[in-house]
């Protein structure tokens, strides 16, 4: 793998494992500065700038390439053995002096929301109570369980049986371009449709309408044969490693990378950082105003 | 469906129970042998297995193999964190349809509230004083809290966890019981050391009868017993022998689900309690060996109340 340098000839490294989302509420500078990794098991196409690996394997850098490392939700997508191995790798590839940045869901932080939102609908059983308490649980354990991508979370968005202005407040930019998508795909099945027998079907058929489906559909056939049926597989989240797979928060994410060997952990916010001209890159920073794209607990440490 | 020859028990005042659990054979030992008998008794098993009296074996997910107003109560231990929130609608539901007016469900579950608490306790302590001893009960409490929903192998990273030695024993017995002591005990035998042999010793002590066996479990047994062949990989992955919890619950999610389905007059209960006619002669909830419970949980009871007005 290439590794790009910044303006002022620093070697950082950005790890994420977020989709095409994440592109939009970025400034791209860091696609031209950053060497970028996503993270992913099922192999995808590459967009210019950036690296899709299986990070539970080893990185392919060698020793004290970086000068920081910020990796943005992936622990918790990774088992506590693999986030281990994975910090290991990380203090591998930096300088000494070199910054680690860290980014997960805040475990600490979405239990107490769920003690809070508990204690709340037990006093006062309102329906907007008992919502942002039922979305607290879905947070808590959702995406650890979920069998379908999406999960649960993803179902109880298309009922509306949530509270807008609360989970607005939990995932801000986050949440908004998934809400539009949603959105946009009930539009389409709001289209009117007819529904005919199977009689009334054959009798609308035109020679070009016949001649389309034949061709329609044998093409489906071909495409399917000849890429092995890989097209219509559905992965697991567990497989394509969406499901959450264990939790930090501020002390065990300290005891994770104290154990491997880091020093001078700090606990920062969205938009401070000791890694320099980090007001440049703002990956925690939302591009639309001054908050985080998606709360989370930030920390960092010095490989010594 | 033939499954709903199973045959209903009744207690010598004529009342028919129902227990459900899944929790194995430890548990069987921690209670006494009353409720064998005067129970009717279902066990959890994702994969069909023969009636065995005096206790049945169903998969819970696919309904109750009994029929409508059949129980005056129904218990059920630590199942509904087994199934995902709509199975667990739907197994609330199969509970109220075959329990009879005016019955009785008891439901005891892990306190997800109870292990929050207990999380944000244990951080806020190490926080103020790491020390080893602090840093061992928060990683149990982490363990508890993440583990029953993440792991991969059967007993997850909890059992590596125990047989490492990695806990503080008053902690561990304090939140689970009597069932850490089950849990534990096996593992602290298993480390014996066997006197390491090399190939030829090993070829040259081979016992006919050993050999018999070997090959009648390891090469024909495969091939002949399927069921036993499914049952092993099964118990090998905790999703697929729900081993795994598939969701949690509370006080409140508890009672909006019982609500939900149709059930009235839910109340708290403890371990000792409950308004299961003569609940002390069967006390499924506490220990045979002094006065706590086997596992603390959150243990709920509501009542299925049909107005009179519809038989008027």
């Amino acid at each position: 793998m290439e590794i790009t340098k910044t303006f002022d000839g620093r070697c950082n490294l950005h790890v994420w494992r977020e989709g095409e989302e994440y592109f939009r509420q970025k400034s791209s500078v860091f696609l031209k500065e950053w060497t970028n990794v996503m993270f992913c098991v099922i192999p995808t196409p590459t967009i210019q700038g950036v690296y899709s690996r299986d990070i539970a394997k080893p990185l392919e850098f060698p020793d004290a390439t970086f000068d920081a490392v910020n990796t943005y939700h992936v622990f918790e997508h990774l088992t506590p053995q693999e986030g281990r191995n994975f910090t290991a790798e990380i203090f591998r590839v930096l300088k000494p002096g070199g910054i680690f940045r860290i980014s997960v869901p805040d475990l600490e932080h979405i239990c107490r929301q769920y003690l809070n939102y508990l204690e709340r609908s037990l006093q006062d059983p309102s329906i907007q109570n008992i919502q942002i308490y039922q979305w607290t649980v879905m947070e808590m354990v959702d995406q650890a369980v979920r069998e379908k991508s999406g999960g649960l979370m993803l179902e109880t968005i298309a009922s509306g049986q949530y509270d807008k202005e609360y989970i607005n407040q939990r995932y801000s930019d986050v949440f908004k371009p998934f809400l539009e998508s949603l959105h946009r795909s009930d539009e389409k099945e709001e289209q009117p449709l007819i529904q005919r027998n199977f009689i009334q079907r054959i009798c609308s058929l035109t020679p070009g309408k016949l001649s389309r489906g034949v061709l329609h559909r044998g093409k489906k056939l071909c495409r399917r044969i000849s890429s092995g049926k890989k097209e219509d597989k559905v992965f697991s989240p567990r497989e394509t490693k969406e499901a959450v797979r264990w939790m930090y928060d501020r002390l065990s994410l300290r005891l994770l990378v104290e154990k491997a060997g880091f020093v001078k952990y700090a606990q920062m916010t969205y938009k401070d950082s000791s890694i320099p001209n980090w007001g440049r890159y703002n990956f925690d920073k939302s591009n639309h105003g001054d908050y985080a794209i998606d709360p989370s607990v930030y920390v960092e440490c010095v490989k010594p | 469906m033939n499954q709903r020859s199973f045959k209903v028990v009744h207690t010598p005042e004529g009342r028919a129970n129902l227990h459900i659990w899944r929790t194995g054979q430890s548990y069987a030992r921690q209670k006494s042998a009353v409720y064998l008998k005067e129970w009717t008794n279902l066990y959890f098993s994702v994969l069909p297995q023969p009636p065995a009296e005096p206790v049945y074996y169903c998969d819970v997910r696919k309904g109750l193999p009994f029929l409508d107003g059949t129980f005056d109560a129904v218990f059920a231990l630590h199942i509904i964190e087994h199934l995902t929130p709509d199975e667990g609608k739907s197994f609330a539901t199969e509970i109220y349809r075959i329990l009879k007016p005016g019955g009785q469900v008891r439901i005891s579950t892990p306190d997800m509230e109870n292990i929050c608490r207990e999380y944000i306790l244990q951080l806020e302590t190490c926080l103020a004083d790491p020390s080893p001893r602090n840093i061992m009960k928060y990683d149990w409490i982490m363990l508890e809290l993440l583990d029953q929903w993440v792991r991969d192998k059967a007993g997850g990273l909890m059992s590596e966890t125990v047989k490492n030695g990695y806990f503080d024993y008053a902690y561990a017995k304090y939140r689970y019981g009597d069932v850490f002591d089950e849990f534990y005990q096996p593992s602290s035998e298993s480390p014996a050391p066997t006197p390491q042999k090399s190939l030829g010793q090993r070829i040259l002590s081979v016992h006919p009868r050993k050999l018999y066996r070997f090959i009648r479990n390891k090469i024909i047994a495969p091939f002949r017993n399927n069921r036993e062949r499914k049952l092993q990989s099964l118990l090998g992955d905790p999703r697929r022998s729900l081993e795994i919890n598939k969701w949690f619950y509370d006080r409140l999610s508890l009672k909006l689900l019982l609500e939900a389905t149709g059930f009235k007059n839910y109340s708290i209960k403890s371990y000792k309690d409950s308004d299961i006619p003569h609940w002390e002669r069967y006390n499924l909830d506490r220990s045979n060996h002094g006065d706590h419970a086997i596992e603390p949980s959150l243990y709920v009871e509501a009542k299925k109340i049909i107005s009179s007005a519809l038989f008027t």
